[in-house]
């Protein structure tokens, strides 16, 4: 049991390493061809960023499932309804929408901050591992609410989040009403409809009926957390 | 009777939910709640009603959300309705004599600089038009609640104090981690707001009552004032698809009258609780014995995400933020250069420190606006609380109206004149303040004189209602080689200070071996001893190793550090730098140094060999000059030639470009005067509305590399602004980033107006979203692909202005 437990530690962990490294614009061929002793320094300081930020922050998320309806290339869910052929193409086929927001909160912010007083390299990296992080964790908390979805007997679509295509930034206000996300996690919207802290992602998650079942929501199922189950 | 008569001597309740209630009658998700303040009003009154008659004293209006970034010009509408409608019910229901209003302010839902937008004056200014509108429309108090942010809890009270006199309540909300969602805790938020001035302080929202109590007991253990506790009704749970709230009225009133047990006063609900759950509780809780607040003397400091408590553990406070006989720090602050100032606090943090004395006292700068910029800075990229150190009164109003925290004082003294001006910003913004033992006439010889100017310090800061608690004694140091008996009299000061009178101590301690040879030694030997003698903070040099090495043995020998945890982990042997770095023996070995030598440094980024080899190059005799054309110039085309081609990536370019920094900080220094081997001046900014300045940043560095003197003007930076720099500065290229499509046009306003009031300038922009084609349509002269573009654009056109 330890020793499987530690193996998919290591697995979760290489795979934050390489998405670290993929981040800086380091392929895996291109790290391969670097000497043995460049490789193991740079790994050595990419396993330290991610280490200091996933013990320093405290990632936590918010979602809330809605029925959903496509009419015309609008999008129609709770009391909002908004254009987008992309959005729309993304959706296709779903009778439920999934809104997710997560964050790695204001702590990582912080450490990406001290890192570039330190150095460039290291506000380079710490970027990375941050931004690493950020999507294994919605990685993870997509994965579990498909599951749950599954219990009803619906499919998930791949996330789409508001920038894509001609899904405009406008789009962020959407989730930022429906989720209250900076009360539920302390996500914030400027003006110029960045996010703030910056380490923090929304996303649409298309749910479908599998096989032809008609799916049984009812409406805004809503969760927040920071342990996934 | 008025709220103030009874609060902290009965039990006092305040109603509960309004979302989940107001949703049972149609009020829709995403549908803002305070306009049913003007579209609905009779269920707003009727819910005040049902409250009321399930006993509340207390009603919350319904304007938790009505602030200027919600609303438009319907906002003071929107909040006299609202008091209005409470005001009605109460008149409805008899109760005029003894049930309150609070008006309610919520969260802005916008993040204040510095890790945010909003600047702190526009979010104080957002809250006062609430309270002004509140206060006129005829609340009762404000209740200032659900804060997930320090320092915008602490321009929501500034606001409301400045604004009316009424009663103000401020309450947190803690996850279950016990901290803010911007990580402060109970112990580094409350004496912030008792500091300011709140009437009671406590908690509300994200945890059920069962979560809330050890949160409650660390609170009642903090504050001398009336706690406020409001729970959710439980934490939320999903089930048929609806949010269920699962502690019903039963079992939440059980819970509050263990919480009331703990050393609540005030008691209430927040999401998912009830009239009936507001009616059990006040039927369990009403025949409790009431206990009043109790008076506590625990003296914290905080910033907006942590606490150094003073008078237990010495604490240290690294006394390197400060430019007297730094000619280094002179410079920085002379040039602005922030970064060097970070760097100092955060060696500083490394090497142990608990507090951060920060003085920015220097003829000729505007010490006031250094000071905010350097408080800001150094709270965005640390967390430890600082100590305002500064001798005019202006300058310490401006630092501590924007320090995120409950502030230090450095410092008053017993000179009528200094406590004059010293006290009433005390009182104000709630700083623990270090007093200074002297006076009119001078430094009193004996300890007793130190003393006897003590006690009238502590007299009078109780005339402005500062209490003894929140003051630290300064001994004085005096210089041994002056006054041979210096030593003796400080320690026993210090020890009188604390024996006889019970108060907090503080030193300075490196006075103490002036001219003096192996000063370490002698001020090392000074502090064991003035923490034998029970000082309570040491302001030191953190870095200095015989310092911090008798700092810490001294605390595990006085077993204030029982088991010697901090001894040990500061002493620990860490991994050396080379964990961080490829070690030194990379470099090949050599006889002497040269430049070959640190070419390869620069290539490796080997961060200490390339200093290690400037300064030798350097003591050799190497001009400053002919080092950048011919070493760390070519050094850096090659990293650069190779990032382009692929060959090499960012962190290696960075790492170089980190090494080629360190060795041209040493050229800079050997230079007569600075500046001569700069090539010209570069302004760069981050466009108003973009936070994202990551990539300006690494241009920052590597243009800094190739000798350009660079003005870096930030993020988030309005076109006025830069128009004004580049005028007043004489800036011939300009570089702007931009990381969002939502923030291009602001790019290209400030490409207009710089075009405008300066056309002969050069714009360079770059930025994830933007491609040449999208640079040449808002009339850029170059775009940057990425740093070493930006670089090669530089070189261009200042090789044609020296042309």
């Amino acid at each position: 049991m330890t020793m499987q437990a530690t193996s998919a530690q290591d697995a979760a962990g290489n795979m934050l390493i390489r998405e670290t490294l993929r981040y800086l614009g380091i392929r895996r061929a291109d790290f391969s061809a670097l000497p043995a002793g460049e490789q193991t320094a740079l790994l050595d300081k990419v396993s330290a960023a991610l280490k200091t930020l996933a013990a320093e922050t405290r990632p936590r998320f918010a979602s809330r499932i809605f029925p959903l309806v496509l009419k015309e290339g609008m999008v129609c869910f709770a009391e909002e309804a908004f254009f987008s052929r992309d959005l729309t193409r993304n959706l296709s086929g779903c009778t439920e929408v999934c809104l997710l927001a997560a964050t790695l909160g204001a702590e990582a912010d912080r450490l990406i901050r001290r890192a570039a007083v330190r150095s460039a390299a290291e506000a380079a990296l710490y970027q990375g591992a941050a931004a690493a992080l950020t999507e294994e964790y919605v990685g993870r908390v997509n994965e579990t609410l498909a599951k749950e979805a599954a219990g009803r007997g619906l499919c998930a679509r791949p996330r789409f989040s508001p920038g894509f295509g001609d899904c405009s930034l406008e789009i962020q206000k959407i989730f930022f009403r429906q989720l209250d996300l900076p009360k539920a996690l302390g996500i914030t919207l400027t003006d110029g409809l960045l996010m703030v802290p910056e380490k923090s992602v929304t996303a649409f998650i298309g749910l479908f009926p599998k096989g032809g079942e008609t799916p049984g929501c009812t409406d805004g199922i809503a969760r927040t957390g920071k342990d996934l189950t | 009777m008025k709220l103030r008569e009874r609060l902290g001597k009965e039990w006092l309740f305040f109603d509960g939910g309004t979302g989940t209630l107001l949703q049972a009658q149609g009020l829709a998700g995403g549908e803002k709640p305070e306009t049913w303040n003007l579209l609905h009003p009779e269920i707003i009154r009727a819910l005040h009603r049902r409250y009321l008659d399930a006993g509340a004293d207390i009603l919350i209006t319904n304007t938790f959300g009505a602030n200027r970034f919600h609303y438009e010009e319907e906002l003071p509408g929107i909040i006299r309705a609202a008091v209005s409608l409470a005001r009605q019910a109460r008149k409805e229901a008899g109760r005029e004599d003894d049930a309150y209003i609070a008006l309610d302010l919520g969260p802005s839902g916008k993040l204040l600089k510095p890790l945010g937008t909003l600047p702190f004056e526009d979010a104080v200014q957002a809250f006062a038009e609430i309270v002004k509108t509140g206060a006129d429309a005829g609340a009762d108090l404000v209740l200032i609640e659900t804060m997930n942010d320090a320092f915008e809890a602490k321009a929501a009270l500034l606001a409301a104090k400045e604004s009316c006199d009424l009663p103000v309540f401020a309450t947190c909300t803690f996850d279950g981690s016990g901290k803010l969602l911007t990580g402060g805790t109970p112990s580094s938020l409350i004496p912030m707001l008792e500091g300011l001035g709140a009437d009671a302080v406590g908690i509300n929202c994200s945890l059920g009552p069962e979560e809330m109590l050890p949160l409650v007991h660390e609170i009642v253990s903090l504050t001398s004032l009336p706690v406020i506790v409001s729970p959710n009704a439980g934490l939320p749970d999903v089930q048929g698809g609806r949010t269920v709230y699962p502690v019903g009225p039963k079992r939440f009133a059980l819970c509050m009258k263990e919480i009331a047990s703990a050393g609540a006063h005030v008691l209430g609900g927040c999401c998912g609780t009830t009239p009936e759950h507001i009616r059990l509780m006040k039927e369990a809780v009403s025949p409790l014995p009431f206990q009043p607040p109790v008076r506590k003397s625990r003296l914290i400091v905080s910033s907006g995400a942590a606490f150094a408590e003073i008078g237990g553990t010495p604490l240290m406070v690294g006394e390197r933020i400060n430019p007297s006989g730094k000619k280094r720090f002179k410079q920085a602050l002379q040039d602005h250069d922030l970064d060097y100032v970070l760097t100092q606090a955060l060696e500083q943090e490394d090497a142990g420190a608990d507090i951060l004395d920060v003085n920015t006292g220097l003829p000729g700068i505007d010490e006031a606006a250094v000071m905010e910029d350097v408080i800001t800075a150094l709270q965005s990229v640390t967390v430890l609380p600082l100590c305002i150190d500064s001798s005019d009164p202006a300058v310490l109003a401006r630092a501590l109206r924007v320090y995120n925290g409950r502030p230090l004082i450095n410092s008053v003294n017993g000179k009528e004149e200094s406590m004059q001006a010293v006290f009433p910003l005390a009182k104000k913004y709630g700083a623990a303040v270090i007093a200074l033992c002297l006076d009119e006439n001078g430094i009193p010889e004996k300890a007793e004189g130190r003393l006897a100017v003590a006690e009238k310090i502590i007299r009078r800061a109780e005339e402005y209602g500062i209490g003894r608690s929140r003051l630290i004694f300064d001994g004085l140091t005096l210089t041994i080689s002056a006054v041979p008996d210096g030593a003796l009299i400080t320690l026993e000061t210090v020890r009188a200070l604390r024996e006889k009178l019970h108060l907090k101590t503080v030193l300075g301690l490196s006075n103490i071996s002036f001219g003096l040879p192996q000063r370490s030694q002698v001020n090392a030997a000074f502090l064991t001893m003035a923490l034998q003698n029970g000082l309570s903070l040491a302001i030191m040099n953190p870095n200095d190793e015989a310092m911090r090495g008798a700092f810490y043995a001294a605390g595990a020998l006085l077993a204030h550090d029982r088991q010697g945890i901090a001894y040990i982990e500061a002493f620990r042997t860490k991994a050396p730098e080379a964990a961080a770095q490829p070690p030194a023996a990379d470099l090949p070995a050599s006889s002497g140094p040269s430049s070959a030598l640190l070419k390869t440094a620069i290539l490796r980024g080997l961060i200490s060999a390339a200093e290690k080899e400037t300064a030798a190059l350097l003591a050799e005799g190497a001009e400053p000059l002919s080092l950048i054309d011919e070493v760390f110039v070519p050094a850096l085309n090659e990293v650069g030639a190779a990032y382009e081609s692929g060959r090499l990536f960012l962190p290696q370019l960075l790492m170089s470009a980190d090494a080629a920094k360190a060795g041209f900080a040493l050229l800079q220094r050997a230079l007569p005067e600075s500046g001569q081997a700069k090539k010209g001046k570069i302004l760069l900014a981050t466009v108003k509305g973009d936070i994202h300045d990551i990539g300006k940043n690494i241009v920052k560095v590597l243009l800094e590399n190739y000798a350009y003197d660079v003005i870096d003007l930030g993020k988030d930076v309005a076109p006025e602004r830069i128009v004004s720099e580049t005028l007043r500065q004489h800036i011939p290229l300009v570089g702007l980033s931009a990381l969002m499509t939502t923030t291009v046009p602001s790019m290209e306003e400030t490409i207009r107006q710089l075009r405008a009031a300066a056309p002969q300038v050069k714009i360079m922009v770059g930025g994830a979203v933007l491609t040449q084609d999208y640079a040449d349509r808002i009339g850029a002269d170059a775009y940057g692909k990425d740093a070493m573009a930006a670089v090669r654009y530089a070189e261009s056109v200042f090789s044609n202005e020296t042309d």
